[in-house]
């Protein structure tokens, strides 16, 4: 596994995450347009997995849920799982999709957090303490055997710097 | 000389040893029903094992100890068994001391992502000053004086109670509804009228401000209502919460309550040097009043870990002269209170120690049996950076697994909340320091095993 950090909107290298040496990661943009990821990485040739982070507007996750459910042209209740998760001062949901994207059967593996406000109240960067979004998008066999490797890296992501936590 | 060999012969008998044993005992049966009787463990402490009185009993172990083993002298072969575990007992007690005037044990509070690298002393009281990047301790000491100098403000202690109830006042001060910017207004007590206690003008309308000291905030809510005055403003002040109530000209009623308890929701000015707020956040206009927190002495319980002291001081500093009482935060999270115009904050707490390490806290979850929601384990994904040498160390405290450092701090999984998996949870960790252990308190235990193994295997005095 190897360290990567990401850029925010505005600042540099906020964000660490571990991903496997063998990924290719494609950096992202620097600027506002939360449309754009700040990082990307492919693995295999099917596999993207993409990091936003949203400064200044606080989306509810099951808002992004429900975004993510939107994207798929067929989904079927029972193909979706939805579990609460916490890490590293983030709290939201992993999301897990399996359904039909312009035709062909994919598998979409996502987590959707926000940074307690507790650390939102110390940490003074809007970049800092904005909302994150980190979604894998691939064919169901291929996210399937990237499952583990997948969660990994997010379980891993964090923000750079500390956050103080003393009285 | 004789009185003086008698009394040197007598430290060192047999007696006294059966008397120090018997005196230990009696401490310990006293903190047992003490204990029992009051629920406080820190009560019985304070009459038992943190009393003078058993320090000296340590000493008295010490120096009976000591007094034995010399007393054989000449020594012969038969004495070396005797000797060691003498020496074992005489290191272990030093090692005991060592660590009671040197050791460190406290508690660490993280938030999942968080650092720290303060521990909080627990049963120590202090006063915090807070300036921009800087924090200064004030001890309060057991003979209630304040011990240690603050660059920036000068405190003297004129005021202590053990025990206080606390009350955080927001829109009613003391008969009078505070409102930024408005002249206050006084709260009337509830009468069959309703009749304001003055127009204030919001916008470009003028509105009634009602305020009432009630117990059925409801029933004069839809008192007003009914009445059908819009736009108004109505302050229900209970015992535990003030009630405010908007009735725009146009749009629906709302209520917000504000309790008397630690305010979760404040505006924050200036990171609490330009003092914190409760607001209301109407449609179009925001209603602001400061928050201040009122302490009243109360008779004090036995049951020390659940006081909480309240402190007046006066500072000063070329600012000028102000006099504050601050409420005990016992966990050192509660709200830091401007004075002098904001130049420094306060709080009353546990006095702080830093470690020679930060300590990042990067997950903590509960472990469950699969198939239940029985909890098997509690586990936390620690990250120790030594401040000295940069080394980082990961590690995964669990209830039975305790990280130790090189230098001999040991960090103990207490306690976690909340326990949901989709909550960002607050770990509590003991640390703990023993400077003496590997230098004195283990040798020492060592050595007493092996004297006490040689006088059963060997059997000396055997004739």
């Amino acid at each position: 596994m190897t360290l990567i950090s990401i850029s925010g909107r505005e600042s540099t290298d906020i964000y660490q995450v571990q991903a496997p040496s063998e990924w290719r990661v494609i950096p992202g943009e620097k600027g506002s347009d939360t449309k754009k990821p700040l990082a990307e990485f492919q693995i295999e040739p099917q596999i993207r997995v993409t990091v936003h982070n949203f400064p200044g507007q606080s989306i509810p996750p099951q808002a992004q849920i429900a975004r993510w459910q939107g994207q798929f042209a067929q989904l079927e209740p029972q193909d979706v799982k939805i579990e609460p998760v916490a890490w590293s001062g983030y709290a939201g949901f992993t999301f897990e999709a399996t359904g039909t994207v312009q035709g062909k059967p994919t598998t979409v593996l996502a987590w959707t957090l926000q940074l307690d406000p507790r650390h939102g109240r110390v940490l003074q960067d809007p970049d800092k303490s904005a909302d994150v979004t980190i979604k894998a998008v691939g064919p169901p066999s291929a996210i399937a055997a990237n499952r583990s490797l997948l969660n990994r890296f997010a379980h891993s992501f964090e923000l750079k710097s500390e956050i103080p936590c003393d009285p | 000389m004789r009185p003086i060999s008698t009394l040197i012969r007598w430290l060192g008998s047999l007696h006294f040893a059966l008397f120090l044993i018997a005196a230990t005992a009696l401490f310990a049966i006293t903190g047992t029903i003490l204990e029992a009787k009051t629920s406080s463990h820190r009560y019985a402490a304070i009459f038992t094992y943190s009393n003078p009185l058993f320090m000296a009993l340590l000493g008295g172990y010490f120096i009976n100890i000591l007094l034995s083993a010399l007393s054989r002298y000449p020594y012969k072969k038969k004495h070396i068994p005797f000797l060691i575990t003498h020496l074992g007992m005489l290191i272990l007690l030093a090692g005991a001391f060592i660590k009671g005037k040197y050791g460190l044990q406290g508690n660490l509070r993280l938030l999942e992502g968080g650092t720290a690298r303060t521990v909080m002393l627990p049963e120590t009281y202090a006063v915090q000053v807070f300036t921009p990047g800087q924090r200064e301790e004030i001890a309060l000491l057991r003979q209630l004086r304040l011990q240690g100098v603050s660059q920036s403000v000068q405190l003297d202690l004129v005021g202590y109670a053990p025990h206080s109830h606390i009350q955080y006042e927001s829109w009613v001060k003391q008969g009078q509804v505070f409102i930024n910017g408005l002249k206050p207004f006084p709260i009337l007590p509830e009468t069959a009228t309703l009749s304001p206690s003055t127009r204030i003008r919001i916008k470009d309308e003028v509105w009634n401000a009602y305020a009432f000291q009630t117990e059925h905030p409801d029933t004069l809510r839809d008192s007003l209502e009914k009445s059908g005055t819009r736009p108004a403003l109505l302050f229900a002040e209970t015992e535990a919460a003030t009630f405010v109530t908007v009735f725009p000209s146009k749009g629906e009623t709302s209520t917000q309550v504000y309790t008397k308890e630690r305010p979760q929701k404040l505006a924050v000015y200036d990171q609490g040097y330009g003092g914190y707020c409760a607001f209301f956040q109407g449609d179009d206009f925001t209603l602001e009043t400061p928050v201040q927190c009122r302490c009243r002495p109360q008779t004090a319980h036995p049951k020390i870990e659940e006081l909480r002291p309240q402190l007046t001081v006066r500072t000063k500093s070329d600012k000028g002269t102000q006099f504050i009482t601050l409420p005990f935060e016992p966990h050192g999270d509660g709200l830091k209170w401007p004075i002098l115009g904001g130049s420094a904050l306060l709080r009353f707490q546990p006095a702080l120690q830093t470690l020679p390490y930060s300590v990042r806290l990067k997950q903590a979850r509960q472990i469950t049996y699969p198939h239940s929601g029985q909890p098997f384990s509690y586990e936390a994904d620690v990250v120790f950076t030594s401040l000295k040498t940069g080394e980082q160390i990961t590690k995964t405290l669990s209830m039975n697994h305790v990280h130790e450092t090189w230098e001999g701090y040991r960090f103990y999984l207490a306690n976690m909340t909340p326990l949901d998996a989709g909550a960002v949870k607050e770990v509590y960790i003991v640390v703990n320091h023993d400077p003496a252990k590997y230098l004195l308190t283990y040798p020492g235990a060592l050595l007493m095993s092996l004297g006490i193994l040689l006088l059963f295997w060997w059997n000396p005095y055997k004739t």
